[in-house]
């Protein structure tokens, strides 16, 4: 793995956060040697080290969670949490506004020594203090897992410490904190890889899946869980999302797991990965397709393999599963339930190890639809990998349209290296792309070829339709105080939720409709509701002791209102009112979120309001 | 003045435990191990270690032994009679209480063979660094010696980790 694709990690701890002065900076560097780590500065410059890594498991970024950072002999030195929370902050919130890396895990230590740097206690560890009785009562670490988790509770946190996991593990596992590394213990390199591996958010570093929005990078992390197995796996997103990218991902990611590098590593590596295009086969083909024909002598029919056969050991990628046809979904889950198939034509039953990956754009858990239920869960048995559409990966849009703009360029002759300017860029990320990732490309793509010999990407070469280029705009709605501040550009969600509540009808308008007003109001209350479950589902906290998901309505409704500032009980109010209709009909995770915000917000009439 | 309860015990074996044998030692000793697997590069680096980190081994041994001593007279339960209410009790009611009590634990308690194992591990530490110590007499080219050397340092230090972190935090009575 090269450098400027290794993870970063941020190390908080009390003895490593001091500038490099004499052998005081000793400790970090046997850190880093100890656990393979290159340790950076905050903007990514590799720092200098005794000891020079040669397979890094990671970058690490360190910081000292006290203050001051770099103390001496008659120095006081106390806990800094907002110091910290200013790091956290740096590498996190801003990183993903700004279409940067963030921070793949932070590394937590627990005991934080505090008070006076004396003579006696500099000279066993230059620049620490002697401690307090209450530094081992209560360790400071616990404190931060605490703060950060708050502030960011997406962002995967872990202990590191000397002190034993077990006087701690029942508290930090309720505070959020993923796992527990021993500094002490031997195999810590594979420990931490592991870690990453499974709990990191770590961009593709092969480039499939271009970005780093925390939407895509949560799906990477299912992916890469999801190689570690041989369950099926589904994959839902909308068109142009990346499905089949992701599916590759999954087959790639299970050779390059950090640090693995065995023999088995290569009998993986041969593993094939057949991709079939439910949409494109008629009933009959798409059985002899995916089973393949039995070769009979009288008829001259000669044999042939299936697709199952052929990604024998490997992925059969299975595209738009929503339109496999229902006699095809019978033979599929007879194949997935006996493992084994019978040839189109044939009588032997074949054996079969294969893992189906599938993927749609489709609702497919809708009872009344036309895909069984009972295919699907075998189909989805080792879980579900969403994919966020482009709309909500504004970040990502720039590294993209670079990354298309180079691809376009390389593969013609005769065409000028180009920037794109900001307009242009402007203009990208305003558009809703209902077509995703692939609508871009083609945008991108279209516009290299018909503007070849200029040196910028400006906004005239793109063919956007305007009309198209404001995102969710209310049709007929009359200018408010709120849409007037937003005239001629877009409106987010938060403020489209108010407006909503704001509508006054007049009483001609209910005489004139009968009575319609309330089951109006009431389909608008269900579709409200379906957000709020999509952004409940996309938010889920997923740990092995809890894979189905937690459901968490703080991050779930920043997501749905797109207000990264949004306060828990703020949070808690929006759901409670927009709930609140549905109440009695609730279910599954709604249910669960409504009675979340109940219980943070008991009374009514607490909403403050933030404009 | 010592604390009672065990607190000062316990906090000087944490700082031995985990500030030095740990995050000192134990960490230098497993990147001075990375460097001589391949696994890092560090002009210096492992003669660093041994001339720093390992070097602190004889002073930090007397450390614990004194520590280790002092187990007795701080974290026995008889230390209780030190602190409210049972420093109330009648003064020679408490002399003899404070004997009996004392000696109870000494028999019943299973201390004795945890302070046995780590100080057995202790020694084993101290063989392996002088055996390191002598590997490395003249030249420290001679890889495959020094690399057996410190593992077998790493090893027992791992075990006198492991016994330390056996040995109670504050007094108990069983």
């Amino acid at each position: 793995m090269n450098r400027a694709s290794l993870p970063t990690v941020l190390i908080v701890d009390d003895l490593f956060g001091r500038d490099v002065r004499g052998r005081a900076n000793r400790e970090r560097q046997n850190l880093c040697g100890k656990f393979l780590l290159r340790e950076v500065d905050a903007s990514g410059a590799l720092r200098p080290a005794a000891v020079e890594v040669r397979e890094a498991v990671a970058q690490a970024v360190f910081c000292r969670g006290q203050s001051p950072i770099d103390s001496d002999v008659g120095d006081m030195v106390e806990n800094d949490v907002p110091a910290v929370l200013e790091i956290v902050r740096s590498g996190w919130t801003d990183a993903l506004a700004r279409g940067r890396a963030p921070w793949a895990m932070v590394l937590l230590d627990l005991c934080f020594l505090t008070g006076h740097v004396t003579e006696a206690s500099h000279r066993r560890n230059p620049g620490v203090p002697e401690g307090r009785p209450s530094d081992e009562e209560t360790y400071f670490g616990l404190t931060l897992l605490d703060a950060i988790h708050k502030e960011a509770p997406e962002l995967p946190i872990f202990i590191l410490s000397s002190k034993p996991r077990a006087q701690v593990s029942l508290q930090f596992s309720r505070r959020g904190a993923l796992g527990f590394i021993d500094r002490g213990d031997a195999d810590g390199p594979e420990q931490l890889a592991d870690a990453l591996w499974t709990h990191g958010l770590i961009p593709d570093a092969s480039g499939g899946l271009v970005g780093f929005s925390l939407g895509l990078l949560l799906a990477l992390r299912e992916g890469r869980r999801a190689a570690r197995h041989r369950e099926n796996m589904l994959i839902r997103g909308e068109r142009g999302s990346g499905k089949e990218l992701m599916a590759r991902f999954v087959h790639r990611e299970a050779i390059h797991r950090v640090g693995a590098q065995t023999a088995e590593d290569a009998a993986i590596d041969a593993r094939p990965f057949i991709v079939v295009n439910s949409a494109i086969f008629t009933p009959t083909l798409f059985a002899s397709e995916l089973f393949g024909i039995q070769a009979r002598t009288a008829t001259g029919v000669d044999g042939k393999a299936g697709l199952i056969e052929l990604a024998a050991t490997g992925d059969l990628f299975l595209d738009e599963i929503g339109d496999m046809p229902s006699e095809v979904q019978a033979a599929v889950l007879r194949a997935l339930q006996e493992r084994q198939i019978t040839r189109v034509g044939g009588r032997e039953s074949i054996p079969v190890d294969v893992r189906f990956v599938s993927a749609t754009n489709a609702d497919l858990d809708d009872p009344a639809g036309a895909f069984r239920p009972d295919l699907l869960d075998r189909l989805r048995s080792g879980g579900t990998i969403w994919l966020p559409p482009l709309r909500a990966r504004t970040a990502d849009v720039a590294m993209l349209a670079e990354r298309f703009v180079r691809e376009a360029e390389s593969s013609r002759k005769g065409i000028r290296r180009r920037d794109i300017t900001a307009d242009a860029l402007a203009l990208l990320r305003d558009y809703e792309w209902p077509g995703n990732v692939r609508e871009l490309r083609s945008v991108v793509f279209e516009a290299i070829t018909r503007f070849p010999d200029v040196e910028h990407l400006v906004g005239e070469h793109l063919t956007i339709p305007s009309q198209r280029t404001t995102k969710t705009q209310v049709p007929g709605a009359k200018a408010s105080r709120a849409s007037a501040v937003n005239a001629g550009s877009t409106i987010s969600l938060a403020e489209l939720f108010a407006e909503m509540e704001r509508v006054r009808v007049e009483p001609q308008f209910v005489a004139d409709w009968g009575g319609k007003l309330s089951e109006v109001q009431r389909h608008h209350a269900q579709l409200i509701a379906r957000m709020l479950r999509a952004a409940l589902e996309a938010t889920k906290r997923r740990t092995p002791e809890c894979p189905s998901g937690q459901v968490l309505i703080h991050p779930a409704a920043k997501l749905a209102t797109g207000d990264p500032s949004l306060t828990a009980s703020q949070a808690a109010d929006l759901f409670k009112r927009l709930l609140g209709p549905l109440a009695a009909e609730l279910e599954g995770d709604l249910k669960d979120a409504y009675g979340t915000a109940l219980r943070l917000r008991p009374r009514s009439g607490q909403t403050r309001s933030r404009q | 003045m010592k604390s009672p309860g065990g607190n000062d015990w316990s906090r000087r074996k944490s700082q031995f435990t985990h500030h030095w044998l740990k995050n000192g030692l134990l960490s230098a000793l497993d990147a001075a191990a990375n460097v001589m697997h391949g696994r890092a590069t560090g002009r210096g680096y492992v003669q660093d270690v041994l001339d720093h980190e390992v070097q602190e081994w004889p002073a930090r041994r007397e450390e614990l032994h004194l520590l280790l001593d002092a187990f007795d007279a701080e974290m026995s339960p008889s230390t209780l009679f030190d602190i409210e209410p049972m420093c109330n009790w009648e003064p020679d009611l408490r002399r003899v209480m404070r004997s009996v009590l004392h000696e109870a634990w000494m028999a019943r308690s299973t201390m004795r063979e945890a302070l046995k194992r780590t100080s057995a591990a202790a020694e084993r530490v101290d063989d392996a660094y002088h055996a390191l110590i002598h590997s490395t007499d003249g030249t420290t080219e001679e890889a495959s010696g020094l690399v057996r050397s410190l593992d077998v340092l790493r090893g027992a230090c791992r075990d006198l980790c492991a016994c330390l972190e056996s040995l109670p935090q504050g007094v108990v009575l069983t």
